[in-house]
């Protein structure tokens, strides 16, 4: 008899699950983890790499703090080109030294050793190398992340300050966003700013691609978290 | 007189004492990227992407032993 209820319970879950997959219209009663986004084209979805800049719903993720039912829904960062003059500087200053040899005659009074020529190249290089990895780490650690518990905001202006604000998802109040220029609108990134029901926690997601489609995914995941919340309470 | 004694001397002996700042600018290299290392550390507790955060923390890694690498060949050749 018991064997049959686990029968009958297994083949409801089977029907359910068949019947989602063949109509995916919003569920109210869906779980927050499997919550369904509006379906963007141009957003990569899942495929997390290094140079990821907007990500619905990461794999291979962590975030600080998180709660073992929490799940990142939204990874976003500056949109790549704002790190094109850095690039350009480096690119420039990678052929630097091939301009000193003919600079040097004219100083006729400085004469080092090769070792010494060497030492300073390798110092040259690699400060151009820490430099590199300096600003990516500036990119690449300043992130919008959007769960399903909360949003975190995590700003680095340089490498010995960095600024770490979240809150609850369900205390978003709007969400807008600004896009200036010409240089945003070409390459479509722009700024996206949360407003919360605390006076003081506004956030912002700055020069960040698509900035209408991450507007309306924060926006979408808010209202869905608030309405799964008074469910919850019902 | 002395003074241009001095001079004369510094441009007889440049290359060690180019050396010498080479070695303190390197040190401060060292230094920032040490604090670069421990930065990026804490940083990935924030935002752990699982694939990357290793390679990450091992670029961060060598550049201090790099950094180091350069100190020893500058010292080792400051006589030569």
């Amino acid at each position: 008899m018991d064997n049959d209820k686990k029968l009958s319970g297994e083949f409801i879950l089977e029907k359910k699950e068949s019947s989602d997959s063949q109509a995916p219209a919003v569920n109210e009663n869906v779980s927050e983890s499997t919550h369904h986004h509006p379906v963007f084209p141009d957003i990569n979805k899942r495929r997390l790499h290094f140079l990821s800049s907007l990500c619905v719903d990461p794999d291979n993720l962590s975030i600080i703090n998180q709660d073992h039912d929490e799940t990142v829904h939204l990874l976003v960062r500056c949109h790549l080109i704002t790190n094109i003059f850095w690039v350009l500087a480096v690119i420039l200053l990678l052929f630097l030294p091939l301009i000193v040899p003919f600079l040097l005659p004219e100083f006729t009074f400085i004469q080092f050793s090769a070792t010494t020529i060497i030492s300073t190249l390798l110092l040259f290089y690699l400060s151009l190398f820490g430099y590199t990895l300096l600003k990516f780490a500036e990119w690449y650690f300043h992130v919008g992340l959007v769960s399903n518990k909360r949003i975190v905001d995590v700003d680095l202006a340089n490498i010995l300050s960095k600024n770490i604000a979240e809150t609850d998802v369900k205390q978003v109040e709007d969400v807008s966003y600004v896009q200036k220029g010409i240089i945003q609108s070409v390459f479509n990134f722009g700024d996206v700013h949360i407003q919360t029901e605390a006076v003081l926690a506004n956030f912002e997601f700055n020069r960040v691609p698509h900035p209408s489609q991450i507007a309306e995914i924060v926006s979408d995941l808010s209202l869905h978290f608030k309405k799964g919340d008074s469910h919850g309470k019902h | 007189m002395e003074n241009i004694d001095f001079i004369n001397q510094i441009l007889a002996q440049q290359d060690i004492f180019y050396k010498i700042v080479l070695i303190i600018f390197m040190l401060l290299y060292s230094l920032f990227a040490l604090m670069l290392y421990i930065q990026i550390n804490s940083l990935i507790k924030v935002v752990n992407q699982i694939a990357f955060s290793p390679i990450f923390r091992f670029i961060a890694l060598m550049n201090i032993v790099a950094s180091i690498l350069i100190i020893g060949y500058t010292i080792l050749t400051i006589s030569l």
